[in-house]
């Protein structure tokens, strides 16, 4: 039983819509460290042979992200512990036409970026959901 | 000679553009506003010090989802499949 008291529900699927990686992804030069990643991350996700470390986003952090219904993976997954994981994953729970439940990938960025230019995972994840940064 | 900008642009690797002009082309500009340069596609955004800059764009899903025909999933379904995630961490 969930937290809530409702039957859990059996595993959604994971999804990696073609935009969305484009946008997310493939704005990185091939060879760049930040897209070998994430494609090596994809590769393992869509592989089923790992076991996932899902974490919850916060509904609102301090950051000013605010990311209902998402959430996400630290890469590298074999990471030890999150201070060694410096990228994410975001992802989000939709329902398809079919009325399919899966988590749809909607961003993908460093977690705390050396650079105070470039976004974080949670801001690029909030740009997605709600059409601007916070 | 002409007497438009020559502008030189070129893509770092997380797609942010640098621009090396001769002559400067003021550009008026807002926040959502979508241009094209060589051949790619920027979004006007707010930078963090209070000015405009370029960023490649990030479609919104409310788009992406309308051209499936997918909508969001219940907050009720997203506690029964996250009920075994770890908490959020405060950081996002």
């Amino acid at each position: 039983m969930s937290q809530s008291g409702q039957k859990k529900l059996p595993p959604a699927p994971v999804a990696f819509g073609r935009q969305e990686w484009i946008e997310e992804v493939e704005r990185f030069e091939p060879g760049a460290v930040a897209r070998a990643r994430a494609e090596g991350a994809r590769k393992e996700i869509e592989s089923g042979g790992r076991k996932l470390h899902w974490r919850r986003c916060d509904p609102e952090s301090d950051s000013g992200a605010h990311l209902p219904g998402c959430r996400k993976l630290y890469l590298p997954l074999d990471a030890e512990g999150a201070s060694a994981a410096p990228y994410g994953f975001v992802f989000q729970l939709v329902k398809t036409a079919d009325n399919t439940l899966i988590w749809n990938f909607i961003a993908f960025g460093e977690r705390h970026p050396d650079n105070p230019n470039t976004r974080t995972v949670y801001e690029r994840a909030h740009k997605r959901l709600h059409g601007r940064y916070p | 000679m002409s007497s438009r900008a020559r502008i030189a642009v070129r893509p770092d690797t997380a797609g942010r553009i640098g621009l090396m002009a001769t002559a400067v082309r003021k550009l008026d500009l807002e926040v959502g506003e979508l241009v094209e340069v060589g051949g790619r596609r920027y979004e006007v955004v707010p930078d963090r010090t209070g000015g405009l800059t370029l960023e490649p764009p990030i479609t919104p899903v409310s788009e992406l989802y309308a051209g499936r025909g997918w909508k969001l999933a219940s907050e009720e379904d997203f506690e029964r499949l996250t009920a075994d995630d770890l908490p959020p961490d405060g950081e996002g």
